[in-house]
């Protein structure tokens, strides 16, 4: 029936697809060895152009001659603002929408699936139109101006599909049964949400708070048309103030000269995003074992 | 009494091409009734572990040419280990090791040089759960082709055409060849993944409880495809189903585990495991008392 | 009796908060929407057929041809996604299958941060390190090339993670299956393993599409930014998002509602290619 159609391979026949095996391994190779060399080249050109003549009053100095000389003080307070102002807005409501997401979504209503497909858009959405957007709705309708309040909230609105995102993995993360035993024993949804769910679901919880750092402070496009470029020490909220983001910007296009502490405030910048990088990796670590042995 | 049995078995390895279906000289009436062929496969003194862990510890089992052999025994006696060790595909288990020494046709296929995928063109395997490609029917069956070196497209349709007969899937298929191999039925899918194992002409097939998966109904479809199957090629096949075992095999082996590793603790013609088994383990696993 | 007042509290608290989410999607939509109309009236087809560039505050002085710049995005698109395809898609096949599987967990590390590092960073790169370098070749250095280069480092590791996670998923039988057949390891790569994981590869393919096309700082800072349709990979070019960038600081009335029409349109594509990995997605799990 089927002699002969198909010559029998001696099993000591050479590797006949030798060439596709040796081009692909080639092909991963080279790929892999290309992108962590240039990451390596960028990551190696910061830290080397960063660290001569770093000096740690470079941290707390005010900024002098457009960031030519001095430090960036000042920068340092405005970004942490901006940051504080963009948690505060999204960290509660990102929190409930993800308790939502995951705790009542099993019914597969029409508003969790609608919510879903808005952020999934929202995650998508360039960041230079988060930039319109906050000048427009910020700035100018709700008369915030160029503001730190503005910057915040506008990066708040940014890092809300993200932030949800990984606190509705916590939620899912934790087991059924602590539900069924929790309804088992009586206990309210609110009881069993905030004193079992809540503090189970919490590595996950704070790696959504840490990504969502990491992706304010990386943030420039947004920021330039809402927190504006004041480099002055903010006295208040509603004050202009510059990011180290826009700072790196600014120097390295506006400012001849400015390279130098551009790459300055870039590395510090780099070390804050590397140090999140870290802590994020540990978390998810280091929560993921706790739950394992708590199974 | 186990100890007696690897003895005996380790005599007849001796001469690979003599008969040896049974443990014990007793039995010898039985071997003489069904006379085996000339073996396909020896299997020396064959131990896998993995890591430190043994799966199975000095199996010695010669596989007669053109027959069914049965591997019997209860979960995690080591028969998927073993039937691995066949093809070389225990090998892609993280830390396994592989010492003893397993032949085909009298060529170790462990030696250096052996070229293993060449190797398990020759030794088709069939799975515990149906598992072909997410391609299309034809493709399942054309993709290894190609690598065997059958690349004209009309040699192809003639190899797809036969196999697909030969496991009865041809009536059923012939329409939809371009369509997914996913959309078939479970006991479908097995038998596509057994047409395409035919497809490259193995000499030995391995069946790793092909039926476990499937319905009353395709499993026996299976069971009389493998039948069809017995002249042409070896088959071994690992089955929980003692039923199966009965039916399908000409010689059968039970593995037990023994001090932490899976044993073969009895090989003969299958009416003698069946009905006159030469230790009491066999015969209390076969009235279902153990196991 | 199992519903507490505080429990319907906390249900309502829920659904604001989740609406808020929701709606904000909706009034950036809007406000793009609202902003841009002003120019779409006053401008309307003069965005594909005015002369040039040249926006005025009072769109019958001005001339406002954003057609250059959505050929600068679309070449600067075009080009990283040529490098960042297979190289992302190859780093996955290298992670998954090549590499020693310390070397993977490294290389993956590494893709993670790269993921992290803030686009002014990649920029501040490009202007200072690869723009002179290509200035020695040819000038003046920052240029569409240039461009090309940052970002295709910049949304590969959205390719390489999605397809590293795509190859991840594909069960184990298929591998086996295929290995049971003497195929080789790059053949069942290729042939079973790719093919598996065909609708992550593009999900994520079009997912660092999507970034490329909105991607703003780092483009702006090494493309040169002159409005001309690019003739040569060494020609400056300006993306649209760099348009914003530039010109949002003092754009008045229909020019700054010129500069919202390209956000609605950036906006707008992106959409669509997210819908569209969404189908992918979707139209695996139903299969």
């Amino acid at each position: 029936m089927l002699e002969g159609q198909v010559t029998i391979a001696s099993i000591h026949e050479r590797p006949r697809a030798g060439l596709l095996d040796f081009l692909t391994a080639l092909g991963g190779w080279t790929a892999s060895l290309t992108v962590a060399g240039a990451i390596g080249w960028i990551l190696f050109d910061v830290f080397a152009q960063g660290l001569s003549n770093l000096d740690w009053r470079f941290l707390i100095e005010p900024v002098q001659r457009s960031g030519r000389a001095g430090g960036i003080g000042p920068l340092i307070v405005s970004t942490g603002l901006i940051l504080l102002v963009c948690l505060a807005a999204s960290v509660p409501i990102g929190l409930l929408s993800a308790i939502l997401l995951a705790e009542f979504s099993a019914q597969g209503n029409r508003f969790v699936a609608w919510v879903r497909r808005a952020l999934d858009v929202l995650a998508g959405v360039p960041s230079i139109v988060f930039g319109l957007f906050g000048n427009a709705l910020f700035c100018i309708y709700l008369g915030m101006g160029f503001s730190i309040l503005s910057g915040g909230l506008t990066l708040a609105c940014m890092v809300l599909p993200l932030f949800i995102r990984s606190a509705e993995e916590g939620f899912r993360s934790v087991p059924g049964e602590y539900r069924l035993a929790g309804f088992a024993l009586g206990m309210s949804r609110a009881r069993l949400l905030f004193r079992i769910q809540l503090p189970e679901a919490a590595p996950g919880l704070a790696v959504g708070l840490i990504l969502s750092v990491g992706r304010a402070l990386a943030e420039t496009a947004a920021l330039i048309f809402t927190s504006g470029y004041v480099t002055r020490m903010p006295s208040s909220l509603a004050d202009s103030g510059r990011s180290l983001s826009v700072h790196i910007y600014d120097l390295a296009m506006n400012v001849p000269g400015g390279g130098p502490n551009a790459y300055k405030t870039a590395l510090v910048l780099v070390v804050l995003l590397v140090f999140i990088n870290f802590v994020t990796t540990w978390i998810a670590k280091h929560g993921l074992h706790k739950r394992i042995l708590s199974l | 009494m186990s100890d007696n049995v690897i003895t005996d078995i380790n005599g007849a390895s001796s001469a690979p091409a003599e008969n040896n279906a049974c443990c014990h000289p007793q039995h010898a009436h039985i071997e003489r009734a069904r006379p085996s062929g000339p073996t396909k496969m020896a299997v020396e003194s064959l131990s896998i572990h993995y890591g430190s862990v043994a799966a199975v510890r000095d199996i010695t089992l010669q596989l007669p040419k053109g027959e069914i052999t049965a591997i019997i025994g209860p979960s995690g006696s080591g028969k998927s280990s073993f039937l691995g060790a066949l093809n070389r595909m225990v090998e892609l288990a993280p830390r396994s090791r592989v010492t003893g020494r397993v032949a085909m046709d009298g060529n170790d296929i462990y030696a250096p040089g052996v070229n293993v995928t060449a190797l398990r063109r020759r030794i088709g395997m069939i799975f515990q759960k149906p598992n072909p490609f997410p391609l299309s029917i034809r493709r399942n069956i054309t993709l290894a082709l190609a690598e065997q070196g059958v690349r004209r497209k009309a040699d192809q349709e003639r190899i797809l055409e036969t196999v697909l007969h030969d496991v009865g899937l041809w009536d059923e298929t012939r329409d939809r060849l371009d369509k997914s191999a996913l959309e078939l039925s479970g006991g479908q899918q097995q038998r596509l993944c057994i047409a395409r194992a035919l497809a490259l002409n193995p000499e030995v097939l391995l069946l790793d409880e092909p039926c476990s998966a499937l319905d009353p109904i395709s499993t026996e479809i299976i069971e009389e495809l493998i039948v069809r199957l017995r002249d042409q090629l070896t088959l071994v096949i690992v089955t929980h189903n003692l039923g199966q075992a009965c039916r399908l095999a000409d010689t059968v082996a039970l593995f037990w585990v023994q001090d932490g590793a899976g044993r073969l603790i009895e090989h003969g013609v299958c009416e003698q495991i069946f009905n006159q088994p030469c230790e009491d383990l066999t015969a209390s696993y076969i009235r279902g008392r153990k196991g | 009796m199992n519903t507490t007042w505080k429990d319907r509290l906390l249900l309502s608290a829920l659904r604001l908060s989740a609406a808020i989410s929701g709606v904000i999607i909706v009034l950036i939509a809007g406000l793009l929407v609202y902003e841009s109309l002003p120019a779409l009236r006053a401008v309307g087809l003069g965005f594909l057929t005015d002369s040039s560039w040249h926006p005025a505050a009072q769109a019958e002085e001005g001339a406002f041809n954003l057609l250059p710049m959505v050929a600068g995005t679309l070449a600067l698109t075009l080009g990283a996604m040529l490098l960042a395809g297979p190289l992302g898609l190859l780093s996955a096949i290298f992670c998954q299958t090549y590499a020693p599987l310390w070397l993977a967990g490294l290389y993956r590390r590494v893709i993670e941060l790269m993921a992290g590092v803030p686009s002014v960073v990649y920029g501040l790169w490009g202007l200072m390190v690869l723009a002179p370098i290509i200035l020695k070749w040819q000038a003046p250095g920052v240029s569409l090339l240039a461009g090309i280069l940052i970002l295709a480092l910049m949304v590969l590791p959205t390719m390489a993670l999605l397809s590293d996670a795509a190859l991840a998923k594909v069960p184990l039988e298929y591998k086996r299956g295929a290995m049971a057949l003497g195929m080789s390891r790059a053949r069942t790569l290729w042939c079973v393993s790719v093919p598996a994981a065909r609708s992550g590869i593009i999900t994520g393919f079009i997912l660092a599409t999507g970034r490329a096309l909105g991607e703003t700082m780092a483009v702006l800072m090494v493309t040169g930014n002159v409005v001309q349709y690019p003739s040569s990979l060494f020609d400056p070019i300006r993306a649209l998002t760099s348009n914003i960038a530039l010109e949002m600081a003092y754009a008045m009335n229909d020019h700054r509602s010129a500069l919202f029409v390209s956000g609605l349109m950036l906006t707008l594509v992106v959409s669509i290619l997210i819908g569209l990995a969404e189908f992918i997605t979707k139209g695996r799990t139903h299969a």
